[in-house]
């Protein structure tokens, strides 16, 4: 076994044994990873969206879920010796497959490479360990790459950030729905606009968002709360530049709630939201929920686009 | 709120207690993510479990930034810890046979209901009843 590697036991069941085989084998084999099939782990399932990837070898096949384990390098790792951990009905033929093997332990710093500093328009989003080099003028904003959707790879992300910077002189109130990282809220509120409000349903990405808006100094321009549409404040909307780079069904709900409410913001961008069927049924949202579409951006499988006020309304 | 989603990664680790070390390291190694910032997200998370089994389910998303949330402790580890069967016994199928009263399975079911698909505590104990059956565990009234 090199050094730079760890063993690894695959060890696969049918479903309804995979939790008592779980159960028993971490006392001996410590922490595992379960590797479920998709439609039973609930797997989103986006027209022409990567599917899921397991660790290492094959997928599980639909009726079986693999505990991937990491034994000592003197503890059990073959059929035999994790047969004799279990109760007799997993020797029955079928039921428990075993396979021993090792991964590489490249994964400690790897994923930093992942990680440079991009430029979206006149924004440029780098990590925490890059400097911000002296070039003529950027907005610099940094974000730390981890809780929360929003590194500034994502299409839709680059797709509302360059939206936001065209047509309309920056500034002035604005909302960013579903900020997860807060890379859109800062980036916001470093170009100009403010006061910004960014809101999350997930505690998670709050966490992330917070020390976001902190590390880049925004903290008096940037509210950070806990909201999803329906709790979100009338008044935070009203004459408020809007972002919602979400996916289909909040992007909906969100047009929804704004065609009831008086407050009407200026401007919407919106992204999450695929080319084809979902940007067809959006557009027809929008319209019936007063909106009128502006230019859009698309890159990949994905469309990003600004909403405007029905003119009458303005 | 599930978006642009890469991967759902699924752990059992203990609570407190995440480290890059496996199973974590390579679980989310694969993915490209920040491993160290999980751990400390989850870590603190858990920090009033320590020690606990705490199941966390991870959200990987298209961009490599990544969401979780954590799960109730597997149903066969509860029963076995109220059934009493040991820790670490060599084969507690064979070697162990416990028991475990309905009010104990009705506290499991209140733990659990979070996760199952049972419309109301009573089917929930229905399905961990099975569970402890098959364990080799006796529900005495």
């Amino acid at each position: 076994m090199a050094a730079d590697t760890d063993r690894s036991v695959r060890v696969s069941v049918p479903q309804s044994l995979a939790e008592e085989a779980g159960a028993i084998l971490m006392d001996v084999l410590g922490p595992f990873e379960e590797e479920r099939p998709q439609a039973a782990a609930g797997f989103p399932c986006w027209p022409g969206s990567e599917p899921a990837s397991g660790t290492g070898g094959g997928a599980a096949a639909d009726d079986r879920v693999v505990l991937v384990f990491y034994p000592p390098a003197d503890g059990p790792s073959t059929r035999a010796d994790i047969l004799s951990l279990l109760p007799d009905e997993f020797a029955a033929p079928g039921v428990l497959e075993v396979e021993a093997g090792s991964v590489a332990r490249d994964w400690v710093e790897g994923w930093r490479d992942h990680f440079r500093p991009i430029v979206i328009g006149r924004v440029r989003i780098r990590p925490p360990w890059e400097a911000a080099p002296d070039d003529g003028g950027l907005v610099d904003v940094m974000i730390n790459p981890g809780l929360g959707f929003g590194t500034g790879l994502h299409p839709t992300t680059r797709g509302t950030l360059l939206l936001l910077q065209e047509g309309l002189p920056a500034g002035g109130p604005l909302v960013d729905v579903g900020t997860g990282s807060g890379i859109l809220a800062i980036a916001a509120a470093r170009s100009g606009w403010g006061p910004v409000v960014a809101l999350d349903n997930d505690p998670v990405a709050l966490v992330s968002a917070r020390e976001n808006v902190a590390e880049n100094g925004v903290q008096d321009r940037v509210e950070v709360y806990e909201a999803d549409t329906d709790s979100s404040q009338e008044r935070w909307f009203d004459g408020a530049t809007v972002l919602a780079n979400m996916t289909m069904e909040p992007v909906s709900l969100l047009l929804r709630r704004l065609a009831t409410l008086a407050a009407r913001p200026v401007r919407l961008v919106v992204s999450g939201i695929l080319a084809g069927s979902q940007e067809e049924q959006i557009m027809l949202i929008a319209h019936q929920s007063g909106f009128t579409p502006g230019r859009r951006e698309y890159e990949g499988e994905w469309v990003s686009f600004e909403l405007l006020p029905h003119r009458a309304e303005l | 709120m599930a978006k642009k989603v890469r991967a759902i990664v699924k752990l059992q680790i203990v609570g407190g207690k995440a480290n890059p070390a496996p199973p974590v390291g390579p679980a989310l190694g694969q993915h490209g993510v920040n491993i160290m910032e999980f751990c400390k997200a989850y870590n603190a998370q858990t920090q009033e479990k320590m020690g606990e089994v705490v199941p966390v389910e991870i959200t990987v998303f298209e961009d490599r930034s990544f969401t979780f949330v954590l799960k109730t402790a597997p149903a066969a580890v509860l029963i076995r810890n109220i059934a009493g069967i040991s820790k670490g016994a060599a084969n507690p199928r064979k070697d162990k046979v416990g028991k475990i009263t309905k009010a104990q399975l009705r506290e499991i079911a209140e733990i659990k209901m979070p996760d199952l698909n049972a419309l109301d505590v009573e089917a929930a104990m229905n399905t961990l009843a099975g569970t402890a059956r098959s364990m080799g565990v006796t529900v005495v009234d």
